[in-house]
């Protein structure tokens, strides 16, 4: 039956150039095992050390070795000096973007968080379709990749009163708003608060999104990109989070910013369509962190309890099998999210919610089965079931994601019967 | 004055002690420093009479008593309650024997001093000045700064209870949650033991009460995982009452009324089932089904509490990342879930109905 399977494999499909949609193209395979032995050299090692304790500077040479192998500027065209190939895009989505977060989450999910808030903080740039802009900030990030300190963006949109809120529709109406932007000569002036930013500590460049007008809130929402160092922009307190802790989040203090014209994002009042598209963008993303740490502790338990010889015990093989189907349903929508083009916002947000809860309900079942041992640090699952949460909250919580899937239903009057 | 109105005063002094003693200390018990944390909570605990004293053996060899002074710290501190939890467990095959001359031998433990017995069971061998015992401990589990464990142990006829030092015990592992607590590896047993420490019985009446022991244990599990759970559920509560966010406040928000209540449901059934549970410690099945369902109802209530405050149930500072921590590690202590409840389905033992 093989034979005649692979006979007719070879024949039929493969001649016809028949692929399998959800095996990823050689390349990205290729660099999926480049990218493996690279995280195995320069991160592994480093994975308890940045789970323990916040170091800044420590945290920066990480960044600054995944910079000079390019990680940074994956998304930056090759014209501005970074990897990006449109053709690339056109074949596979953002199938690479997915693999990628998904190795880095299972060497350490707070370090894909490192690199994912940067490319969460250059995609309104590419979505504002402004090359102008791409073009100001674009070459300074692909050179200050290969200098000491990589110049890293961050993407800020939450604020104190304003979390769910700025991410969902329907609650955006009420957001209770404090970040605001007034026009001055040649720019504008920035005042407020973000909170929880990754990376925002680390970055050089921070895309904000600010109300014009507070009457008009989310609607007069225009993203800026700020400069580290630019007068009146601090860095307030760096939280001290359950897990993920190698990539920290940070409150953001804007009194009396200028922000020039030329940092504008798109036009006035573009900002919540920049923050939505971005979103849509980035949540399979975030599925892919969740399933990437899952994965890791998947793969710990098995390799142990292969040594344990509980692998003959059918208890054991009838956990590990309803795991693992969880966790390739979820990565099968995670890549179908990914290679839909353009991006539909109820399936990315139910990449990443199923993605998450799936992997959060792995990492505890894992610990479940391995105990007693499962909980003690040194065996690894203890970090996953910490990193995991984290995945159901951010990038607008598992409860947004669903109501989310609902948005399109309420399109033609909503409440009303059908 | 009733039974239940003694327990509901002693619940009520002992929630007053670990209100007015835990919140300070709850870091420094949180973290790999918790031994030293220890060194000045112990007396403190004692102070409250929760060492095994005379006058308070009565009361804990209750075992409903006992649950509600777990359930009373639980909601401060699963850890510690777990610590207390170890002791008590430690202390309780000699307090329902009666054998008091084991409680005598030191007067008393000071809170956290004992562990419980770790898996597995050791030999026990009649010698001429003593009983030898020998073989290997998996795992010993108690306070940080604990120093001795009681291990149950077996020969041909008999059975023995026996409190022997910790010491040459492994290297102590830092763990999820719980980490007032400590689970030590590998514990080389063979020596021999005299005199008061140790409580032997027929090899069928030891038995028995190794039985009864471990079932009582696993109800006060479920009680301390359904009191860490309550706790967490009151704190999203309270939050989801303040926060404004989607139009309104979150306590107003069918969404989140949604997730309390469900989180409500299965806090209360645990509570309920863990209470049945200690009702009926002479069987077997249903404390093992109470520690099972009330550690993962536990488990789940603290995540989606954490869930109910968003990003910041996610920061250490509203310490429901710690609860859900605790309750996780909860899962794994005193069996796999898993492993229990393939145990349980394959009892025939019926569980008698409540009432
Ligand atoms: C570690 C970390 C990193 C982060 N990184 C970034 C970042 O880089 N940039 C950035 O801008 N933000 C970032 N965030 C913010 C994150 O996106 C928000 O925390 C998240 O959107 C939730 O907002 P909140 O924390 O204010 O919770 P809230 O919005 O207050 O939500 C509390 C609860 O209410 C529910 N809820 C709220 N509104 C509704 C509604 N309308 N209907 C039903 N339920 C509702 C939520 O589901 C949740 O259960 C980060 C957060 C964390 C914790
Ligand atoms: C925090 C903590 C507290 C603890 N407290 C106590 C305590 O108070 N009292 C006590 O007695 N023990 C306690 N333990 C130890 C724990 O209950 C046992 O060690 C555990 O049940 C496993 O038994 P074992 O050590 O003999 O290991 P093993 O029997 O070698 O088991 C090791 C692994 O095999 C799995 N396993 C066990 N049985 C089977 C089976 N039939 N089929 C397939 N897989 C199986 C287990 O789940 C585990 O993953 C505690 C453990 C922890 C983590």
């Amino acid at each position: 039956m093989a034979d005649v399977y692979s006979w007719l494999g070879r024949k039929m499909f493969a001649k016809k150039g028949w692929r399998d949609p959800l095996k990823a193209p050689r390349a990205v395979e290729r660099f999926r095992a480049d990218l493996r032995e690279w995280l195995q050299r320069e991160v592994a090692g480093d994975v308890d050390r940045l789970d323990q304790a916040h170091e800044e500077a420590h945290q920066m040479e990480v960044l600054r070795k995944g910079a000079r192998a390019g990680w940074l500027t994956l998304l930056v065209p090759t014209r501005y000096g970074g990897e990006f190939r449109l053709m690339d895009f056109f074949r596979h989505g953002l199938l690479k973007g997915v693999v990628f977060t998904e190795e880095l989450a299972a060497a350490c999910s707070g370090v894909a968080v490192l690199y994912g808030a940067h490319t969460l903080g250059l995609l309104p740039l590419f979505l504002s379709f402004d090359p102008k802009i791409l073009k100001k900030f674009l070459p300074e990030v692909a050179k200050s990749c290969r200098g000491e300190r990589p110049g890293l963006f961050a993407f800020a949109i939450t604020e104190p009163s304003a979390g769910s809120d700025v991410e969902d529709p329907e609650g955006s109406k009420g957001a209770r708003l404090t970040t605001f932007a007034r026009r001055k000569d040649g720019g504008y002036v920035l005042n407020g608060r973000k909170c929880f930013i990754s990376g925002g500590n680390l970055a050089e460049f921070v895309t904000v999104f600010a109300a014009l007008d507070k009457a008009r809130g989310v609607e007069s929402w225009t993203a800026f990109v700020v400069r580290r160092g630019t007068p009146g922009f601090s860095v307030g307190r760096i939280e001290d989070k359950m897990g993920q802790r190698a990539s920290p989040a940070a409150e953001l203090i804007f009194e009396d910013v200028f922000v020039p014209d030329d940092h504008r994002v798109g036009p006035e009042g573009d900002g919540w369509r920049l923050n939505q598209q971005t979103l849509d963008l980035s949540r399979p993303g975030v599925g892919a962190i969740a399933l990437g740490a899952a994965r890791s502790a998947f793969e710990k338990t098995l390799a142990w309890a292969r040594g344990q010889g509980h692998l003959s015990d059918r208890l054991w093989q009838h956990e590990l099998g309803d795991i693992a189907m969880k966790l390739e349903a979820g990565r099968t929508l995670v890549w179908r999210a990914a290679v839909t083009f353009p991006p539909d916002p109820a399936l990315s947000a139910m990449s990443k919610c199923f993605a998450s809860d799936v992997a959060m309900e792995a990492c505890s079942r894992l610990i479940d089965l391995t105990a007693p041992f499962g909980a003690a640090r040194p065996f690894g699952l203890e970090k996953a079931y910490r990193d995991v949460k984290l995945t159901q909250i951010y990038e607008g919580t598992n409860q947004i994601q669903r109501l989310k899937i609902a948005e399109p239903w309420l399109a033609d009057g909503g409440g009303a019967s059908a | 004055m009733t039974q239940e109105a003694v327990f509901d005063e002693v619940a009520r002094s002992v929630g007053q002690l670990t209100r007015a003693e835990l919140p300070g200390r709850l870091a420094r018990l949180d973290s790999p420093a918790s031994a030293e944390a220890w060194q000045d909570l112990a007396p403190v605990l004692a102070r409250y009479g929760l060492d095994v004293r005379p006058e308070t053996r009565a009361l804990l060899a209750e075992p409903r008593a006992t649950a509600r002074i777990l359930g009373a710290v639980a909601q401060e501190c699963a850890g510690v309650a777990s610590a207390l939890w170890a002791d008590y467990a430690a202390w309780l095959p000699f307090l329902l024997a009666g054998a008091e001359g084991v409680c005598e031998s030191d007067g008393g433990g000071c809170p956290g001093s004992v562990g419980y017995m770790a898996g597995g069971t050791l030999r026990l061998a009649r010698e001429a000045d003593g009983w030898r015992l020998s073989g290997r401990i998996g795992l010993a589990f108690g306070a940080s700064a604990s120093r001795e464990l009681t291990v149950y142990a077996e020969s041909e006829s008999e059975g023995a209870f026996v409190r022997i030092a910790m010491n040459g015990a492994g290297e102590p592992e830092d763990n999820l949650g719980l980490r007032a607590c400590r689970l030590r590896p590998g514990l080389e047993v063979d020596h021999t033991v005299v005199g008061p420490k140790i409580l032997v019985q027929s090899l069928d009446g030891a038995r028995v009460l190794r039985r009864r022991c471990e079932s009582i244990a696993l109800g006060w599990l479920a009680t301390i995982a359904a009191a860490n759970g309550r706790a967490a559920l009151r704190g999203a509560q309270a939050y989801a009452g303040e926060r404004y966010q989607g139009g309104g406040l979150l306590a107003q928000n069918p969404v989140i009324r949604h997730l309390l209540g469900s989180a409500e449901m299965r806090v209360e059934a645990a509570a309920c089932l863990a209470e049945h549970a200690l009702e009926q410690t002479e069987s077997g099945k249903l404390p093992t089904l109470a520690k099972v369902f009330a550690t993962q109802m536990g488990e789940q209530v603290c995540l989606d509490a954490i869930q109910c405050l968003g990003g910041y149930g996610y920061m250490r500072d509203y310490g429901l990342e710690k609860r859900a921590r605790d309750a996780k590690t909860l899962c794994t202590l005193a069996g796999s879930n898993v492993h229990l409840l393939a145990e349980a389905g394959g009892s025939a033992e019926e569980v008698a109905p409540r009432g």
